[in-house]
């Protein structure tokens, strides 16, 4: 047990201070903690995170493939067409015409009919290395018909952009 | 000497740790105050193409108008099944356009682009629903050669990775 110690001067009287008087006399006198008021923060965060919680919609991995559309300006097409074009015609196909067929023309008649777009990509990166160094001026020109879903026609589209053709476009209508 | 907590009398102090949760919230918050995009009128609700090796890159985001080709939603398709692969509406920005008034969205396109930052290089993104036939997307492709656009943006789902 602690015992309290103090240096008696002049005619003061001995008191005796308990160990517990002196642990209450400490604690008065001990400077107040001081702490800023957390709960409206806390509140505010609570009420911020349930809003971005609730109103949060992830948005999928949209991109974009640059197209170009057919010149109506009126001027004269070009007289001479330096390579044989090739046009892709997609027809639908299937229950609800939810499937699709693809073919492919050339000049010289019907070229080849395909059912999957990797059959595609494999047929037009043929042509291509037959074409040597005029294969980017070879012509792609997309014609679907009708009821064919636009998921197929963009597949189609992107086949011909990943086999590396740079004149892809769709057939003017009318 | 330390006194048990166990053998004090009277009842037990029960404090709750804020610390380590107030510590996790702040992290989402900052996650979430960082990463969300607030909805935009050009983004309608839709499932675009999701081609095989897709080449679509990321997207631009100026000088540029987006028509989305709107789809009827589910329930409206259970409703009238003859709906199944039609367009609704045509929307530019926050504009609707009805299927049937194509001369407006000429208009409005060739007004998005005399405003644009640089009409010679203005284009056009076309957002439509994959199951949406194309007989509906013609008319937005006539239109946009009509407002003699030059070149357009196919929106599909990039590649992952």
């Amino acid at each position: 047990m602690a015992r309290s110690q103090k240096n008696i001067t002049g005619d003061e009287t001995i008191h005796y201070v308990s160990a517990r008087k002196q642990r209450e006399d400490k604690k008065k006198h001990a400077s107040t903690a001081i702490q800023p008021p957390l709960t409206p923060m806390i509140d505010i965060v609570f009420q911020l995170l349930l809003f971005f919680l609730l109103a949060c919609q992830f948005r999928m991995d949209e991109g974009q493939i640059a197209a170009n559309l057919p010149d109506l300006s009126g001027k004269p097409p070009p007289k001479t067409i330096p390579v044989d074009p090739i046009d892709i015609t997609l027809q639908a196909t299937g229950r609800d015409g939810l499937d699709v067929l693809i073919q492919v023309k050339r000049t010289d008649g019907v070229a080849a009919e395909l059912t999957t777009a990797e059959e595609l990509y494999a047929f037009l990166t043929q042509i291509k290395s037959s074409h040597g160094e005029q294969a980017d001026d070879v012509p792609v020109t997309i014609e679907p018909i009708g009821n064919v879903r636009w998921g197929h026609v963009a597949n189609v589209f992107n086949q011909a952009v990943r086999a590396d053709y740079k004149k892809v476009g769709f057939k003017p209508s009318g | 000497m330390v006194k048990s907590r166990v053998n004090k009398p009277g009842p037990a102090d029960l404090a709750f740790n804020m610390t380590p949760m107030i510590d996790c919230v702040f992290q989402l918050l900052i996650f979430f105050m960082l990463t969300t995009q607030m909805a935009s009128a050009d983004f309608v609700n839709m499932r675009v193409p999701k081609p095989d090796w897709s080449q679509a890159k990321k997207p631009a985001e100026e000088n540029k108008a987006v028509v989305n080709v709107v789809p009827y939603t589910q329930s409206e398709i259970e409703e009238d099944s003859t709906r199944n692969g039609i367009a609704k509406e045509y929307k530019l920005g926050s504009l609707v356009i009805k299927t049937n008034n194509m001369e407006k969205l000429v208009t409005e396109l060739k007004k998005a682009r005399r405003t644009s930052q640089d009409p010679k290089e203005f284009v056009v993104e076309l957002r439509a629903d994959k199951s949406i036939r194309y007989d509906h997307i013609e008319p937005v492709l006539q239109a946009m050669q009509q407002a003699e656009l030059g070149r357009m943006y196919i929106t599909a789902m990039r590649e992952q990775g």
